[in-house]
């Protein structure tokens, strides 16, 4: 077991998304100041009257404790992205076994790249504690550490982090106790007796001598979620940063659930006109971020928004069972995937604009072929004896008759084969192309060019071209 | 007394964009055979090349502008990617296609118009997912087209630019340029550019027909009667 804990040591500034020198309070206290405010000389727990004359522009905002245990859960979602063990150490850890997964991820040093790149991408601040016990681990990330001797981190850690009232506090310091090292050097028999039976419990939890079961994040069986924005947003594109932490969500959601998803929604909310609903489609099962975030800049590209947006909500409610990739023995790699390009030409160019093509069993060529959202693997219709032309063209093209014979282009045509009579359709006569009685026939122009003609009681019509 | 070559200029020479007056160049990068022999033996890369821009300059619908590529867009499997359709002129018959042995599970249409067709070709080759992109881009300019030259050159994809017969004076970024013609004894292909000196002559292939060629050479038959009554077994 390997447990790496987190500590957004700024969530309660962080998720009000205020502009800069900004800072959270509680009680006229400070409870987190954003990075430009701390760089002020601001810290956690200085009165609010001496925070704000170091820094007349600080903008102080009450704490909101409700928003803050929503963004520690969202970001349970996200860190499914990288194991599907996660723990909440409320108010602001999570607490991840990544023992199983550094294998995946390349080993230690880029799984923790990896974390703090997609924490800073949401503008999130970090430390992070890792350790073999959840309890140390949690505890490490006051010093930052991410030693591998972590025993001996853990024993360098002063003796605040164990959170005890200030009268132990006070004793503690008399008894000349600074370090856990220390306390680790003391019989715990009498530690207990002088300070409580908690704390000698506490202190073989970190170290691994007791048990210490975490109680697993459960991921949610629908994906809802809400975001408010900290301003009323007047450009589509602006919203991107903020759905940036709900699609990130989503894909670390989708990871630990082995999930992948073809369409979601994204609903902004307005505060006087009901909400616009805006559909993110992808080509084909999918739970990647990169894929997520391109279709909704461009999505966000194209839309005009009626008015000002205060809230995103992003809704997943129809996830699939999607394996994950074998990686190949030998890192062969074969043909790129060309989904998430077919995903930004729909984006720019409509969803119809991209298609393949299926056979239909009908004998009338204009149904023979239809459109398909994606090419099947496998078509069950049989195609016609003779060759068909690879051109049709959508309306027949009348021709006109010379002598009893066609022509195109002012020269006569000539025909190369017998009728093929094509009688069909009697069925659809009134919804569809209905009823046909028609004789084609191979031609070919004076300039060499094969054509596809047919001739019924109308005249002679040009259908397609043997391209 | 011929003058000894110097070795650098043996070196400048393996280059294979640069080649002497009366051969071709070298072979770049990989090439798909065209399936005649003929064709070939006049194209630098022994084949179709995949890998950078061929364009195909054509008239009228119909002279055989596909059937042309037929035996290459055969040999490239599943592996190799897609086939993908950009902008083509008229609808494809799904039927067509199944029957000259193309898969329709690896094939993809994108309708596109104008610049959009161009910048579906382009973000299409930087996918690295495709085997042969076939592109109607008949109002492409220089300079888009050096783009799509530029996104190809990194690809393995057969990239086909079709553009109609009126821009063959016009220049082009493109290697391998084609203008086809159709006859009544083949289809005649006259390359006008190639990383090599000039062909004399365009070359006539009998390339496959929904009839055999010998068919043309049978006298005219009246047609048919126009069928007016109904069929009845």
């Amino acid at each position: 077991m390997r447990w790496l804990a987190i500590h957004f040591f700024r969530l309660p500034v962080e998720v009000l998304a205020l502009p800069a020198p900004a800072a959270a309070v509680a009680q006229q206290r400070i409870v987190a100041a954003d990075r430009p405010a701390e760089q002020a000389g601001i810290r956690p727990g200085m009165r609010l009257a001496d925070a704000l004359a170091l820094t007349a522009a600080l903008r102080p905002h009450e704490r909101q404790p409700a928003r803050e245990h929503a963004m520690l859960e969202s970001l349970a979602c996200w860190a499914g992205h990288f194991t599907p063990q996660v723990s909440l150490a409320p108010p602001d850890t999570l607490l991840l076994e990544i023992g199983g997964c550094l294998r995946l991820f390349g080993g230690q040093a880029a799984l923790l790249d990896a974390i703090r790149q997609g924490a800073e991408a949401q503008g999130l601040s970090l430390r992070f504690g890792l350790a073999d016990t959840p309890l140390a681990a949690h505890w490490l990330t006051l010093a930052d550490s991410t030693a591998d001797d972590w025993q001996a981190a853990l024993a360098a850690l002063p003796v605040a982090v164990l959170a005890l009232n200030d009268g132990a506090c006070k004793r503690l310091r008399a008894l000349g106790l600074d370090t856990l090292g220390q306390l680790f050097a003391l019989p715990s028999a009498s530690l207990g007796h002088r300070f409580g039976q908690q704390l000698p419990l506490q202190l073989a939890r970190a170290r691994g001598e007791l048990a210490d079961p975490q109680v697993p994040f459960a991921f949610p069986e629908r994906f809802v979620q809400r975001l408010e924005l900290p301003a009323r947003v007047e450009h589509a594109d602006h919203l991107l940063f903020a759905a940036r932490r709900l699609l990130l969500a989503l894909a670390g959601w989708l990871a630990a659930r082995m999930a992948g998803i073809s369409t979601c929604t994204l609903v902004l909310q307005h505060e006087d006109i009901p909400p616009t609903r805006l559909a993110l489609g992808f080509a084909a099962l999918t739970r990647d971020a990169e894929r997520f975030l391109r279709v909704t800049r461009e999505q966000l590209e194209r839309h005009t928004l009626a008015e000002p947006v205060v809230e995103l909500q992003l809704i997943a409610d129809a996830p699939q069972d999607l394996p994950g990739n074998n990686s190949a023995l030998f890192g062969q790699q074969g043909a790129g995937d060309i989904g998430p390009v077919v995903e930004r030409l729909r984006a720019r160019l409509g969803d119809t604009a991209v298609h393949g093509l299926a056979l239909q069993d009908d004998h009338r060529p204009e149904c023979a072929s239809r459109a398909v959202d994606w090419p099947d693997e496998k078509s069950a219709a049989q195609p016609a004896a003779t060759q068909r032309p690879l051109w049709l063209k959508p309306e027949p093209q009348a021709l006109h008759e010379v002598a009893g014979r066609p022509t195109h282009g002012g020269t006569p045509l000539r025909l190369l084969t017998r009728a093929e009579r094509i009688e069909s359709g009697w069925w659809d006569a009134d919804e569809a192309l209905g009823d046909l009685r028609r004789d084609y026939f191979v031609a070919v122009t004076a300039q060499g060019n094969w054509l596809w003609i047919f001739r019924d009681p109308a005249g002679w019509w040009l259908h397609g071209y043997f391209g | 007394m011929p003058k000894p070559v110097p070795a650098d200029l043996d070196a400048l020479l393996n280059r294979p964009d640069l080649w002497r007056g009366g051969n071709c160049a070298r072979p770049a990068g990989a090439a798909v055979g065209s399936g005649h022999a003929a064709l070939d033996a006049v194209l630098p890369d022994g084949g179709w090349p995949c890998g950078s821009l061929t364009e195909v300059l054509t008239g009228a619908l119909g002279a055989g502008e596909l059937s042309l590529f037929l035996p290459a867009l055969r040999q490239l499997d599943a592996e190799a990617g897609w086939i993908v359709l950009v902008a083509p002129p008229a609808p494809v018959h799904a039927p067509a296609w199944h029957q000259l042995g193309l898969p329709l599970s690896r094939l993809l249409v994108v309708e596109a118009g104008g610049a959009d067709a161009a910048w579906a070709c382009e973000q299409l080759l930087g996918s690295g997912a495709l085997a042969a992109l076939l592109a109607w881009l008949p109002a492409a300019d220089a300079r888009s087209l050096r783009r799509l030259q530029l996104a190809s050159s990194g690809s393995r994809t057969l990239s086909l630019i079709f553009r109609p017969e009126r821009v063959a004076s016009q220049a082009s970024p493109a290697p391998l340029r084609l203008a086809l013609r159709g006859r009544h004894d083949g289809l005649q292909v006259d390359i006008l550019k190639r990383r090599g000196p000039p062909l004399a002559q365009p070359i006539t292939l009998s390339i496959e027909r929904p009839l055999p060629w010998s068919r043309l050479d049978q006298p005219v038959r009246p047609p048919a009667p126009v069928a007016t009554a109904r069929h009845t077994a």
